[in-house]
């Protein structure tokens, strides 16, 4: 697989390392049942079949922190953002 | 810029043979002495930090992997509001004069001891280099000037492209961690064993490779 | 002259060199562009290997890397080679081979009375036969059968070769240099794309070698040879021969294996044995043409029964016939093509046999101006003979049967595309009723299927085709091509109707040749329903030899479709999986072995440490002092208890640079490190250093170390050496993914700076000395937990007093490169003190001395609680991991918790990893306790002692209990301490 990190280019994914859900958001302190959706947050991740927008750190490149926009199914990039840039959806 | 006394090389690399295999398909010498900061801008201020850098040293940082040069001093961008400056021979007294130039506009940080700087040259480096690092070394996918920052086996470095020699040959220049200086000297070494590999001494400031990009 | 070496022509040897070789110990000799196959024909040497279950008598079937018999030994002691095929290995002078699979012999083979029992051997034995008793299973089944099964093997000493990975990059990367790959090649580089062609052999051409055609007037390998000139003088071409792309992979990235060496004795000086290619190509060609299938008939697998196409390889290439007289079975045009180039070459063809009534005038013309003995509408029932066909039986359209003698028998099934690059992501084959196969579908992004890959079996198909794709990728690339018009080449026929099996035959007919999967266990596996070609594989292990059943799966997927009644269309292709061929576990470590399995970090003092006679240890990537004996400390404990004491009783010095630092700038940075320490750090003054940890966001320690303050917005943190470079990663997450509005700059600055711990009652008196000027180091000018930035020897440094031996200590950073230097300085400085270097033994002992947790500790699996660090978590903010952290069971009271531990016999060794145990209670998961994760020798208290985590902690203090590792120290009894054994008050470290 091979990802287009903004910066450096297109790179092999041995560079980079996963982090999972890139939509996932921490509950803000102020939440009910504030570690039962923490549970959810950290280990209730969903894990679509299809498109799923995903961490990536370019580990052996710049450090940067991206939105990767994968198809699980068939390893297709479809876009690729610099997390400071790209908002949360 | 005031030159500073000179420093112990790193250790590990005397251990190492001065020539590998036969004949000079790569030829190697450490770099010493290049005084190297690492900039990063602050909130919302890196075209004033550009503005600053501008005014002081006549050279556009640029944004994107790319390095710009006037006289001795450098800079490339390496990330989003982040840049690597240079200047020959100034060793740590560059970062520490960068301080005041760019006020509170970035944070500045001396990397002039972090890292190992290997100058490689020769008919065969890029055949040699392509055996440890993932990236495109064709010279129409990275141009002299270009840098990358990737890795050579399992070390993290920065690849930097230079102008070819007077004979054509390439000059690439590899930044590591200085911890990591033997085995990325055995890595490239071995790698470019079957074209020949020698380690010259530090040719010092004046050598070919100041025709940066 | 061999026996089967034909008299003329020179084919695509150099017969005027020879070369001597052994197999199974007696000499041969062939020609260079030989095969370790062809020149073993060319001797006579028919069989040349013992099947996989029932030890029957094999020889070569095929000309290429599809071989499922010829499966040979090759070389001898260090370099011995197990399965390598025959039919791929280049001969050399002095190559040594053995045959595989037989005991005592390979004529004589006690193992063929297995052959005896094959009723109990049939499809599913494993799962039928060795089911009852179930002890039987370990004790004599699974060692009975793997003395009997296996192939080669494997050299039990060091592989004293090297290997090596290598990456390239390109617009075409063309698979396969037949036609259709060197049309493409040709047409894509004289565009200037940049190209890369691969083939296994290593004589491009393809069949243009093996076959007699013309392309343009003239021979057919001659183009190919002048092709490859042509191609290797064009700059951005890279011809790789020898190479087998073996695996498609996402993003466009291929694995190739470059045998590099495989050809000669040993690998030339410095050079490698083999070389994995990592190839990343925008299109790619696939032309990696066809593959011939057998026909299925009784005694299919008798040496001497070989696929026409090899027959015709063996003849017009390697100048070779399989035998005197050699029979042709077919039920495809192109079988006819080996009999003609048989006839033409003088070898005598007692009959052609093609299972049709019809076949193309042409061809019947043909045959007969060559007086061929043709039979149409005909099978050939069984090939007879025990080391090598002597005759075949043949039965002719009204059912009479007849024997026929003959040395050796081509067999044409039909031609399969070679579809297995176009299906490793996932693509599954499309079948076609013409060609009766299947042919690539759902290709990968960027791939084109050419040639006899894509089912175009002619030659005028395979340049067509091959020379279009180059054009698109040349222009996908930016380059056009020219429009050179097509070279001119002859029609050919190339009709068949396949024959998959014949019926009524009386011996055994092989499918899987290599796995000796037989119609009897396709059958039995139709019959029981695993009729689904993954089921069948699975049942029968058919296709799951070497050679992965390149030429066996169609052939047994069309036998079950007979049988059930179905297409072999309906049942689909079988996945294709990288590696197309085997690939060495060698090739694909590369030069990561030995002592270059990862890169070794060293520190600053390295080479001191080195001229001092330090010991070293590894410890994650760095490589670190372990201790400074000095002459005549043969112990380890003297050394150990002499480096501890000059710490406790005088001063010591330690490299400690290896500990991570990160520099944090912003006007948010102290913000930014609240929400990432569990304890508050805003409020930390400029000037001062705390102690800080970090935890995960599911409440679990992650890393401690300490933050120091060097200006409002300017922090350095340290973590400890393994988490070093996973905390920068967790930290940009923080800045980048979390909080990016925060004001915050990050940056590693670990290889910036050499670390120094001066350590010890006179740590003041030796850095008063050395800093005299430069920074007052009193402990009122500075106090334990200060820092300060420093301009010193015209260089900045910083000092910090922080300790973890417990004592009275600094720690002194400088530029790197000036870090030898410094401790030169400090080792002078301190001469007279009595300072000396303590290593990492010295270091660990000292900080369980002082229950400092460390790595082993910080597992991962430790809570703050467990840690005894609960009221560093603040209850004034929010950080990474609060939430989590508060769930009851992890502060629940019986989780295990840091203790310390001492033996009770006070000369009793402790070891970390013991678990604890009441006394009393038998070793077993219920009664664990907890376990001892760290342990050394006390040179201070004069006994072992240890840390760990005990069921109910601290409030266990001076209970016994038994610390139980049966791998080294048995079983020992200790008491339960608290884990700080000295100081704990911790008035030494301020003093």
């Amino acid at each position: 697989m091979r990802i287009e990190c903004p910066l450096c280019g297109e790179r092999d994914v041995s560079e980079f390392s996963y982090l999972g859900d890139a939509d996932f958001r921490l509950p803000s302190a102020d939440t009910d049942g504030l570690a039962d959706r923490f549970y959810e947050a950290v280990y209730l991740r969903d894990n679509p079949s299809g498109p799923h927008r995903e961490l990536w750190y370019h580990a052996g490149g710049c450090l940067c922190w991206l939105r990767v926009t994968r198809n699980t199914r068939t390893h297709e990039i479809l876009g690729v953002e610099l997390a400071t840039e790209a908002p949360r959806a | 810029m005031r030159t500073e006394p000179t420093d112990i090389t790193c250790p590990a690399l005397t251990s190492l043979p001065t020539a590998v295999g036969n004949g000079r398909g790569v030829i190697a010498t450490e770099r010493e002495g290049l005084g190297i900061a690492r900039i990063a801008a602050r909130k919302g201020q890196s075209a004033r930090m550009a503005e600053l850098f501008r005014a002081r040293f006549g050279l556009e940082p640029p944004n994107a992997p790319r390095r710009a040069s006037r006289g001795d001093v450098a800079i490339a961008g390496i990330g989003p509001q982040t840049w690597l400056a240079t200047c020959e021979h100034a060793g740590n007294t560059f970062a520490q004069s960068l301080g005041p130039v760019l006020a509170d506009c970035a944070a500045v940080c001396d990397q002039s001891d972090a890292c190992l700087i290997l100058r490689l040259t020769g008919p065969r480096v890029r055949a040699s280099l392509a055996k440890l690092i993932p990236v495109d070394m064709h010279p129409r996918s990275f141009r002299a000037g270009d840098l990358a920052q990737t890795v050579c086996g399992y070390i993290n470095i920065t690849l930097w492209r230079l102008e070819d020699t007077v004979q054509s040959d390439p000059v690439f220049e590899v930044w590591a961690g200085r911890s990591l200086a033997l085995s990325l000297q055995q890595a490239i070494s071995h790698a470019a064993a079957e074209f020949g590999f020698v380690r010259q001494s530090s040719t010092g400031p004046a050598d070919a490779g100041r025709r940066t990009g | 002259m061999s026996a089967n070496r034909l008299r003329e022509g020179e084919g695509a040897l150099r017969r005027d060199r020879t070369l001597s070789f052994t197999f199974d110990g007696k000499r041969y000799t062939g020609h260079p562009g030989d095969t370790l196959a062809s020149a073993l024909l060319a001797s006579g040497v028919r069989l040349v290997g013992r099947s996989f279950k029932y030890h029957r008598p094999r020889g070569i079937l095929t000309v290429g890397s599809e071989e499922p018999n010829a499966l040979v030994e090759l070389r001898t002691g260090a370099r011995r080679e197990p399965n390598t095929r025959a039919t791929g290995v280049e001969l050399f002078d002095g190559l040594e081979a053995r045959s595989q699979n037989r005991w005592p012999s390979l004529r004589f083979d006690l193992g063929a009375i297995n052959s005896l029992f094959s009723a109990l051997l049939v499809a599913g034995f494993y799962y039928k036969t060795f089911m009852w008793p179930a002890a039987f299973w370990e004790k004599v089944y699974e060692p009975a059968i793997r003395r009997a099964a296996g192939l080669g093997r494997a050299s039990l000493e060091p592989d004293p070769d090297g290997y090596e990975k290598a990456h390239a990059f390109c617009d075409l990367l063309v698979v396969g240099g037949g036609p259709a790959g060197l049309a493409a090649a040709l047409t894509a580089g004289r565009a200037g794309a940049r190209v890369i062609l691969c083939d296994e052999d290593f004589l491009l051409g393809g069949r243009l070698n093996g076959d007699r055609h013309e392309i343009d007037g003239e021979d057919g390998a001659l183009w190919a040879r002048q092709t490859a000139e042509e191609l290797a003088a064009l700059p951005e071409v890279r011809i790789m021969t020898r190479t087998t792309v073996f695996g498609a992979y996402d993003g466009n990235t291929f694995g190739a294996l470059e045998r590099v060496a495989d050809h000669l004795p040993m690998p030339a000086a410095h050079q490698v044995r083999q070389r994995f290619w990592k190839i990343v190509a925008r299109r790619t060609v696939l032309a990696a043409g066809a593959l011939e299938r057998p026909i299925v008939f009784g005694g299919n697998d008798c040496p001497g029964v070989m696929l026409a196409s090899a027959v015709r390889t063996y003849v017009n290439r390697f100048r070779v016939t399989p035998g005197r007289r050699t029979a042709v079975f077919t039920s495809c045009d192109d079988g006819w093509k080996t009999a003609f180039d048989l006839v033409d070459s003088n070898v005598e063809v007692p009959v052609l046999v093609d299972a049709r009534r019809e076949v193309p005038a042409e061809l019947e013309g043909q045959a007969s101006r060559r007086g061929l003995r043709v039979v149409l509408g005909a099978q050939i029932l069984d090939a007879h003979g025990s080391k090598g066909v002597r005759g075949i039986d043949v039965r002719d359209d009204r059912g009479r049967t007849s024997r026929i003698a003959t040395d050796a028998l081509a067999v044409a099934g039909g031609w399969n595309p070679n579809t297995a690059l176009s299906a490793h992501l996932g693509g599954r084959p499309r079948w076609s009723d013409t060609l009766a196969a299947h042919v690539p579908a759902d290709l990968p992004p960027g791939m084109i299927a050419v040639g006899a890959a894509a089912g175009e079996l002619s030659l005028a198909g395979a340049l067509r085709t091959g020379a279009a794709a180059g054009r698109q990728a040349a222009s996908a690339a930016g380059f056009e091509a020219a429009a050179d018009s097509p070279p001119r080449v002859a029609d050919e026929a190339a009709g068949g109707t396949p024959l998959w099996f014949v019926q009524g035959f009386r011996g055994k007919a092989f499918i899987d040749f290599q796995h000796d999967v037989t119609t009897k266990d396709v059958a039995i596996a139709a019959r029981e329903g695993f009729h689904c070609p993954e089921l069948l594989k699975r049942y029968t292990t058919l296709g799951m030899g070497t050679d992965q059943g390149k030429t066996s799966a169609l052939n047994a997927h069309a036998i079950v479709a007979a049988l059930t009644g179905r297409s072999p269309a309906d049942l689909g292709a079988i996945a294709a999986r990288p590696p197309y061929t085997p690939v060495a576990i060698g090739a694909l470590a590369g030069a990561h072995r030995g002592p270059h399995f990862r890169p070794c970090r060293l520190t600053p003092s390295h080479r001191w440490a080195e001229s001092r006679g330090a010991t070293f240890v590894d410890l994650g990537e760095w490589r670190r002092a372990k201790a400074f004996p000095l002459s005549g400390e043969t112990d380890w404990k003297r050394t150990l208890t002499r480096e501890v004491r000059s710490v406790r009783d005088g001063v010591g010095v330690c490299d400690v640079s290896t500990l991570g630092k990160i520099d944090v700038q912003g006007a948010d940075a102290g913000t930014f490190l609240d929400r990432v320490y569990a304890n508050m750090i805003s409020s930390l003054p400029v000037g001062k250093t705390r102690y800080g940890i970090m935890l995960r966001e599911d409440g679990m320690v992650f890393d401690d170390g300490t933050v120091a303050r060097l200006s409002p917005s300017h922090f350095l943190l340290s973590t400890t050496s393994a988490h070093a470079v996973k905390v920068l990663q967790h930290l940009e997450h923080a800045r980048q993914v979390l909080w990016p509005d925060l004001d915050v700059q990050l940056a590693s600055v670990t290889e910036q700076w050499a670390q120094f711990a001066v350590a010890g009652p006179r740590s003041r008196a030796l850095l008063e000395r050395l800093l005299e000027g430069v920074a007052d180091v009193s402990n009122a000018g500075f106090p334990y937990l200060a820092c300060a930035e420093l301009q010193w020897q015209g260089r900045p440094a910083r000092l910090f007093r922080i300790s973890f031996s417990g004592e009275l200590a600094y720690e002194l950073a400088v530029p790197a490169r000036r870090g030898e230097a410094a401790l030169h300085a400090i080792m002078g400085t301190g001469e007279d003190l009595g300072v000396v270097p303590y290593g990492m033994e010295a270091l660990g002992t000292m900080r369980i001395e002082k229950g400092h947790v460390a790595g082993a500790e910080l597992n991962g699996t430790t809570t703050a609680h467990d840690l005894g660090l609960g009221r560093m978590m603040s209850a004034r903010k929010d950080y990474i991991g609060r939430v989590l952290a508060g769930r009851p069971g992890l502060s629940a009271p019986d989780r295990p918790a840091l203790i310390g531990v001492k033996p009770s016999r006070p000369d009793a060794r402790l070891t970390a990893g013991a678990h604890f145990l009441r006394l009393g209670a038998p070793p077993s998961l219920e009664n664990d306790e907890g376990f001892i994760s760290s342990a050394t020798f006390s040179p201070t208290l004069g006994h072992w002692i240890g840390l760990g985590f005990l069921r109910g902690g601290q409030r266990r203090i001076g209970e016994r209990v038994r610390a139980h590792d049966p791998l080294s120290s048995g079983d020992v009894e200790v008491e339960i301490a608290s884990p700080i054994f000295y100081d704990p008050e911790g008035n030494r470290l301020r003093a």
